[in-house]
């Protein structure tokens, strides 16, 4: 694998006085695909809450690109290129698609300071490319999100990575309540984004979901990091019983 | 294939079934005494309206943003009241003005710190200013109703208040028109107004994706308040008097009228034009009944009426049109 992306040393985080997580040490490669796994409280919520920018490390580093940074809130992990999508929460339901797309980030044809207009009409037709290049079947980017199947809300969400060029998605669970066939699909919309160099880490309990796309697996265990290998060097089997038995 | 695609696109905008209500209102009354839609009393309509349509119009943004304001109507009377009493005690007219809508917009800053510094339901939060800003206006004026020096108002009267000759309108309205049509730019085309809607419709995929939530409901609830004291100035200006009392129980015709003109009660739904259609259905149906002679204490029975056909309709319409494909 080539250089790192993302590369944090001895994060600790506290909650009160429970150790959330412990000495935890990653190095993420570029396009690299990294499957978080772990039981429900073993820190892997709280990993990317910290990468993402929702909760700070009381101690540790975070190296982006090989600089030292420091993530204080999620738009500083925007800027760097980290976007996260937490279950059933990465749209707004009432809005439409173009709208939902453009979120925090709406292009604009007049500016004020932050207050700016809508540039609507680069909205839903860039709306319209950019769900077309996850070859979703919508003709418009003005249907409601909340018309829309858990799979192709992903597919949006997707479809908003791909759009602006994310260098890291990070994705809570993505393969949640949702069928067979769509979880198929979320799954070759993975791929496409390590084609196109978008470094991907998930969270997931679902091995077997995560264990195709994944390059390589880290297991978590009562906030610490218990394993980190390829995927070539391990099995489901293995895996598993790590989890479990730890 | 038209029918159905203009059917889809009616029938996902509460705000024309809203608006084809007000239309039969207005034709019905009409019908039963024609003096309702005359010069004379089309003049009052057009003067009131505008004052609940102000207020509503702030509450439907506040709703898109996910939070509500009940003090609206205390805020109405205590603006009215502070800029006649700061008046009267000598002090220039148009500063008083200022000083009552500044004071407008600490109030909207103070529901706005309440709700989001405790965490606590900003419905909670602003019936507790409700009531602090009630009493506070109606101990300011006593027992008495203070009446405006007409001189030192002459400008602001001329500029908001006076009747345009020849016409059924007063000054005020072109201001509300004006007011209208920017917070339609605000909400409707604006950057800050998708933030409201995506604040209100899901906080935390808002601020996932770097929306400040928190400066957003601020805004909002600052504007609300804002809007709330404009009207209270407005009608004060018209009256030239300030009642303390007066505008108790708009904070729920306020959220009637976003209501009915297709707001949503958990947020992130909601249009400025619903809020002006809902507001002026509301003062046309208080006037109509008094028009067609019937008691006007059956008002409140028709809204309540209103209010429950237009929720169950809107979430049907809706519903229907979501399963509808283009």
């Amino acid at each position: 694998m080539s250089e790192s992306i993302i590369k944090c040393e001895g994060l600790n985080k506290w909650y009160g006085s429970i150790q959330a997580l412990k000495d935890v040490s990653i190095d993420i490669k570029k396009g690299e695909a990294v499957g978080l796994v772990g039981d429900n409280g073993a820190g892997k919520s709280t990993f990317i809450k910290i990468l993402s920018g929702v909760h700070k490390a009381d101690s540790g580093e975070i190296y982006f690109n090989g600089n030292l940074v420091k993530i204080n809130d999620a738009k500083d992990s925007m800027k760097l290129g980290i976007e996260t999508i937490y279950q059933d929460s990465a749209l707004a339901p009432t809005l439409s698609i173009a709208r939902n797309l453009f979120v925090g980030r709406e292009p604009l044809t007049y500016k004020l300071g932050s207050f700016g207009l809508l540039d609507r009409q680069k909205m839903a037709k860039e709306s319209l490319e950019a769900i077309k290049r996850v070859e979703l079947d919508l003709r418009s980017g003005d249907e409601l999100v909340e018309n829309l199947s858990g799979g192709e809300r992903q597919g949006v969400v997707i479809a908003r990575a791909l759009y602006f060029r994310t260098k890291v998605l990070i994705m809570d669970e993505p393969t949640n309540h949702l069928s067979v066939k769509e979880t198929d699909k979320v799954l070759r919309w993975i791929e496409k984004l390590k084609a196109e160099g978008t470094t991907c880490i998930f969270i997931t309990h679902n091995l077997h979901h995560v264990y195709p796309v994944s390059d390589r697996l880290v297991v978590f265990a009562r906030g610490e990091k218990i394993a980190d290998v390829q995927k070539k060097d391990t099995s489901i089997e293995d895996l598993t019983k790590m989890i479990v038995h730890d | 294939m038209n029918i159905r695609k203009s059917f889809k696109y009616v029938a996902s905008r509460p705000e024309f079934a809203a608006l084809t209500i007000f239309i039969i209102i207005a034709l019905t009354f009409y019908a039963i005494n024609e003096n309702f839609l005359n010069f004379r009393n089309l003049r009052v309509l057009f003067t009131i309206s505008p004052e609940i349509a102000l207020i509503a119009m702030g509450a439907t943004i506040l709703m898109v943003s996910g939070e509500f304001d009940l003090s609206v109507g205390s805020v109405f009377a205590l603006s009215g009241v502070v800029m006649v009493v700061l008046t009267n005690e000598g002090i220039n007219a148009h500063l008083a003005f200022t000083i009552a809508l500044l004071m407008c917009l600490v109030i909207g800053y103070i529901n706005a710190t309440i709700t989001i510094r405790f965490g606590i339901p900003s419905f909670i939060a602003t019936l507790g200013t409700m009531f602090m800003v009630r009493s506070i206006a109606i101990v300011i004026v006593k027992a008495d109703f203070p009446t405006f020096p007409m001189e030192e108002t002459y400008w602001l009267r001329a500029i908001f208040a006076n009747p345009i000759p020849g016409t059924i309108f007063r000054m005020s309205f072109i201001w509300f028109i004006l007011i209208t049509l920017l917070l339609i730019f605000y909400l409707h085309r604006s950057n800050y107004g998708n933030w409201s809607y995506s604040t209100g419709a899901n906080q935390a995929a808002a601020k996932a994706m770097g929306v400040n939530t928190n400066n957003v409901k601020i805004r909002n609830f600052v504007l609300c308040s804002f809007l709330a004291g404009l009207a209270g100035i407005f009608m004060v200006l018209r009256t030239r008097a300030a009642f303390p009392s007066v505008g108790v129980g708009y904070e729920l015709q306020a959220i009637a009228a976003s209501v009915i003109g297709g707001a949503s009660l958990f947020g992130g739904i909601g249009t400025v034009f619903g809020a002006l259609v809902g507001a002026f259905l509301l003062k046309f149906l208080d006037n109509g009944l008094v028009m067609a002679r019937l008691d006007v204490n059956w008002f409140r029975f028709a809204v309540g009426i209103l209010l429950i056909f237009a929720v169950i309709s809107n979430t049907n319409l809706r519903r229907i049109a979501n399963k509808m494909k283009d």
